[in-house]
């Protein structure tokens, strides 16, 4: 059961223990922790991508493009609340594959040469470790030798196959509870690399794997309050023309925006709504997926061809029951003088093709008799409907 | 516009407003009328469908300035190959009159003799033969001699229909 925070007081002429002065920094490293896994959800929040450079090499005769990679800078907060910060730019040893792995390394025989593995995680820790033991670590008045300093560190380690999909499974702490010495290490996936173990060098980096990505750290939070008049959700590394971007903004009355962003950091409206309720589309309004929505589709086709579908309605749609087809189809008759037409069949089956038959009625001069003759080719006007309906319980096509 | 592949004729045509072609998805035959060049051959029944498998044919879009859909089964498509592996479409008009088609006389009426007038210095033109249900023959105009005579053995002895290249269709009645 966790306890409540405790944190240090001080009185004049108090002895000062080395507890107090630890209770000092670890209620406020404990407080950090608590807000960041409290305010926060755990992933990286800047930098910390794989970065490859390109080395080619020789393997059998063969050129095989190798990749020297480096974790770049950046910080990332991992289920327990703590920062695990990379300084600087740390590159990944190709040895250190072999080195963690350890085990058989699983090949992957759909890759040419028969030298290449499946992809495998790269994590990171925090490390917590004790600094170097001060040159004067020994006094007098003193029982305890060794380190005044923790340092802290990050491991970058490759993970065995699969391990990306076990992270996940990891259980972040409660709000009360604190890191303490069994506290087991709080993977965070930064990627995926291949290796090449004839060639011991890296040959791919990716990341994704099996829908499992590197996440990235999140705000947890009710309410979101600006002072100012425009509150903005872009999506983008660094700041940059084009990101695509929502604003929620105080001007003309209140008005929320979506669209890419500008040079000048503003929001180009490509959709917005007024507090009144008023919608402004820049684009085309998809009404797809409403139910009742109407598309339609006309033209002429000859018999024996399918009607096309209203644009933005798929076969998919169709045979989901999505929408519910209605057609209509009108023969048209040949430009014939005095002859006059019988419509054999005009219609549409169940595949959508039309069929379509005429029939040239002729008379004699005295019209004692009338000649049929059946046309070669005929055509008719055709009107397509796609309804939207709320549920799939439609089977198909209804011409 | 559908066409058929081998030698190009349009047997159906669609006029709407541009969009996506419609899908063959699903379907494995498609039954179209051909208009033939000589309807008024004897026992010709009129008119003429044809059975394709849906392999047999392209859907494309092509530009064109009819007035009435219909006017495409007086014309082919020819296919050219430009860069990028892309095919160039174009529309030529089907040529009436050069094609003949005849059941020899019996006890040979399985053996039908084709006759095929050459089109300006092309070496060779595609020819299907076609019962209403089914292609039963390919074969090659191949212009050492201008016209060209190609005989097709075995055939039934039921309505055929006569494909050429370049020509409108011929119809060769039953036994």
């Amino acid at each position: 059961m966790a306890d409540q925070p405790q944190r240090p007081g001080f009185k004049d002429g108090q002895p000062l223990a080395a507890a107090d002065l630890d209770l000092v920094v670890n209620h406020a490293r404990n407080r950090a922790d608590r807000h960041e896994r409290t305010l926060h959800t755990l992933g990286i929040a800047l930098g910390l991508q794989l970065n490859t450079t390109d080395l080619p090499m020789s393997a059998n005769g063969r050129t095989v493009i190798t990749k020297t990679v480096t974790i770049a800078a950046g910080l990332a907060l991992d289920g327990y609340g703590r920062q695990i910060l990379i300084a600087n730019d740390e590159p990944l040893r190709p040895e250190q594959f072999e080195d963690d792995v350890g085990g058989p390394i699983e090949i992957d025989h759909g890759i040419d040469g028969g030298t290449t593995t499946y992809p495998y995680p790269v994590l990171l820790t925090a490390d917590d470790r004790d600094g170097p033991t001060p040159a004067f670590a020994t006094g007098a008045c003193g029982t305890s030798a060794g380190s005044t300093r923790t340092i802290e560190d990050y491991q970058v380690m490759i993970g065995r196959r699969g391990d990306h999909l076990t992270l996940g499974a990891q259980t972040p702490l409660g709000p009360g509870d604190a890191v303490d010495d069994g506290t087991p290490p709080f993977r965070v996936l930064l990627g995926f690399v291949r290796f090449h173990t004839g060639l011991r060098r890296f040959v791919e980096r990716s990341y994704e794997l099996d829908n499992v990505r590197p996440r990235r750290a999140g705000v947890r939070a009710g309410e979101v309050v600006t002072g100012g008049d425009r509150l903005l959700l872009r999506v983008g590394e660094r700041e940059a023309p084009g990101q695509p971007a929502l604003e929620l903004a105080a001007t003309s009355g209140g008005r929320l925006m979506f669209g890419p962003t500008l040079p000048d950091g503003t929001v180009n409206d490509m959709f917005s709504v007024s507090a009144e309720g008023n919608v402004v589309v820049r684009g085309t309004l998809d009404a797809h997926q409403t139910t009742g929505a109407l598309r339609m589709r006309s033209g002429v086709v000859t018999d024996g061809l399918p009607l096309p579908l209203p644009a933005g309605v798929s076969e998919d749609d169709v045979s989901k029951g999505n929408v519910v087809l209605h057609a209509w189809v009108t023969p048209r008759f040949p430009d014939g003088g005095a002859a006059s037409f019988s419509v054999s069949r005009c219609d549409v089956d169940r595949r959508r093709v039309v069929h379509c038959r005429l029939v040239r009625l002729s008379s004699n001069l005295n019209g004692t008799s009338v000649r049929m003759q059946i046309e070669q080719v005929a055509a008719c006007n055709f009107f397509l409907v796609a309804i939207a309906v709320a549920t799939s319980n439609h089977s198909g096509a209804a011409p | 516009m559908l066409y058929i592949k081998s030698t190009g004729h349009g047997i159906g045509a669609l006029a709407t407003t541009p969009a996506d072609l419609p899908s063959l998805e699903g379907i494995a035959t498609l039954e179209v009328p051909v208009r033939v060049d000589n309807p008024a051959v004897p026992k010709a029944i009129a008119p003429n469908t044809l059975v394709f498998d849906v392999g047999e044919l392209v859907l494309a879009s092509v530009e064109t300035e009819f007035t009435d859909p219909i006017e495409i089964f007086d014309w082919r498509v020819v296919e050219t190959k430009v860069a990028n592996g892309l095919i160039e479409r174009r529309l030529e008009q089907s040529l009436s009159g050069g094609v003949t088609a005849t059941r020899m006389p019996a006890p040979a009426d399985t053996t039908i003799e084709i006759t095929v007038n050459r089109i300006g210095i092309i070496q060779q033109l595609e020819i299907e033969v076609r019962t209403a249900t089914e292609q039963i023959a390919t074969r090659k105009a191949l212009f050492q001699t201008d016209p060209v005579k190609v005989t097709v053995p075995l055939v039934p002895t039921v309505q055929l229909t006569v494909l050429v290249e370049g020509y409108k269709p011929v119809i060769v009645p039953r036994k």
